[in-house]
């Protein structure tokens, strides 16, 4: 069932798309304990992105200061304490095969946290739709703009906005290349307005990027560009907690006024209200009440306004919360919900993830601030001399 | 290959085999000076008056500290 739903939403979407007929997805704010989360990891991640290149770390005489360096010209990689050759990418190379391991580790947890709360395209699009919110006013405002006659407080309007997000994506694409080159030195020469044609490149293709990623393709990034929900259903796990909706609760759906009603007259009636303020919260447009779906980011903004309303109404909170699959299947049958961390492939990728932290720090501590590598005469191998004896050649 | 900030001084020998090592160019096995963060190539024979198919190891002992680098080769016949 949930794999069929999952298919069926990316067909109608696509199809909507390919016809240019979808409705663009404007989410509304919610006030919440997850988006008040998500606020603090928004601005953690940025403060992080922003002021990193500006960290020292002293590394002695002849030796950048820049606590993160990536210095292409003299092919080296520098992290706080570490300096990484050309020779040591290895390293790099486990760390990335770390970091997709606890990736996935995260997601047999709790499915796509990391594209909820911590993505770059998530966080960029928060901070592009909050700029959006300010100027132009909450969703209903925002949809009356799509079809008002440009006037010129609407002119004024869309002229802030993309004037803002654009400050913001220069800001973004400039901070990118701090990270290549001393960032202090640079910040100086773009003061002086000394800023080479190759620089003021990379910065306008990282800024146009930024623009239109965040701006406008949105959650067209995290639906059909970006390979992690395609794994989803590969990799999909019913215990985790992901977004879920619990229909054995929620179902049959009726007004607030007739749910109240019946439940006087002792008849069964759902908690939903069908009030869509989790659809209308939702930054992918989806309507997780349809049931798990691989284009949910697992954002928890639909939490918010779900328990918003609940709250409002008297009833209890959690009719959409993070929950297994499972544990919504067992509500179904009135069984009591079960949570498993621990289980065989949770314990096999936190092994996995152990091994290679292990493997990692054991080869960064063993590494030698020199190397010394022989390579055999190859033709001919050995030469026999006049002597009889034998002798072999090699370059060290 | 030295990646540290400081030039090092290193001294080559062999073990594995019962051979004489020779490095082209410099004939008395001096230390080879290898600049910071830069390489040094050297030319070396071996020269075995009984051959034997034998695992050696050169070794690269640095002469102003207590590093000690190491690779494997194969000393052969034919």
């Amino acid at each position: 069932m949930a794999l069929t739903i999952e298919i069926n939403h990316a067909k109608t979407r696509a199809k909507a798309a390919a016809a240019g007929s979808a409705q663009p997805v404007v989410p509304q704010a919610v006030k919440g304990r997850i988006r008040r989360l998500k606020w603090i990891i928004l601005l953690l991640t940025l403060s992080i992105y922003y002021v990193t290149p500006f960290l020292r770390w002293d590394r002695g005489p002849n030796a950048p200061d820049q606590a993160l360096l990536l210095d292409f010209v003299h092919g080296r990689l520098y992290f706080f304490f570490a300096e990484i050759w050309p020779q040591d990418l290895y390293l790099v190379t486990g760390l990335l095969v770390l970091a997709s391991t606890i990736l996935i580790l995260t997601n047999a947890l709790a499915g796509r946290l990391w594209c909820g709360f911590a993505c770059p395209q998530t966080v960029w699009s928060d901070l592009f739709l909050l700029v959006e919110r300010l100027i132009e006013g909450d969703r209903r405002q925002r949809l009356k703009n799509l079809d008002a006659p440009l006037d010129a407080k609407r002119a004024m309007q869309i002229v802030a906005k993309h004037s803002a997000w654009l400050l913001i994506s220069l800001a973004t694409g400039g901070t990118l290349i701090f990270y290549f080159t001393d960032a202090p030195e640079l910040l100086r020469s773009f003061a002086r307005g000394d800023v080479s044609a190759n620089m003021l490149g990379w910065i306008v293709a990282f800024a146009g990027t930024t623009y239109g990623l965040a701006g406008f393709a949105r959650e067209q990034v995290c639906t059909f560009m970006c390979p992690w929900p395609r794994l989803q259903g590969a990799i999909w796990d019913p215990e985790a907690f992901t977004v879920n909706y619990r229909d054995y609760r929620g179902e049959q759906r009726t007004s607030a006024k007739k749910a109240a009603e019946l439940r006087l007259q002792g008849k069964p009636a759902g908690d939903c209200v069908d009030c869509n303020q989790c659809v209308t919260v939702c930054p992918i447009g989806i309507d997780i009440r349809e049931g798990p779906n691989f284009a949910c980011i697992n954002c928890g903004l639909c939490v918010d306004a779900c328990d918003s309303v609940m709250s409002k109404l008297g009833r209890p909170r959690g009719l959409i919360d993070y929950e297994g699959w499972n544990n919504i299947e067992r509500g179904r049958r009135a069984e009591p919900p079960v949570f498993r961390l621990v289980r065989p492939k949770t314990v096999g990728l936190t092994a996995a993830c152990l091994v290679l932290t292990a493997a990692i720090v054991l080869s960064f501590m063993t590494k030698t601030s020199a190397t010394l590598s022989v390579q055999h005469d190859r033709d001919p191998l050995a030469v026999r001399l006049s002597d009889g004896s034998v002798r072999n050649a090699s370059n060290s | 290959m030295n990646k540290s900030s400081a030039t090092h001084a290193y001294t080559l020998s062999v073990s594995g085999v019962d051979a004489k090592m020779a490095i082209i160019g410099n004939e008395s096995l001096a230390p080879i000076e290898v600049p910071a963060e830069g390489s040094e190539a050297v030319r070396v024979t071996l020269t075995a008056m009984s051959p034997r198919e034998a695992e050696l190891v050169f070794t690269a002992r640095d002469e102003s500290g207590t590093t000690i680098l190491s690779a494997k080769d194969r000393f052969v016949e034919r």
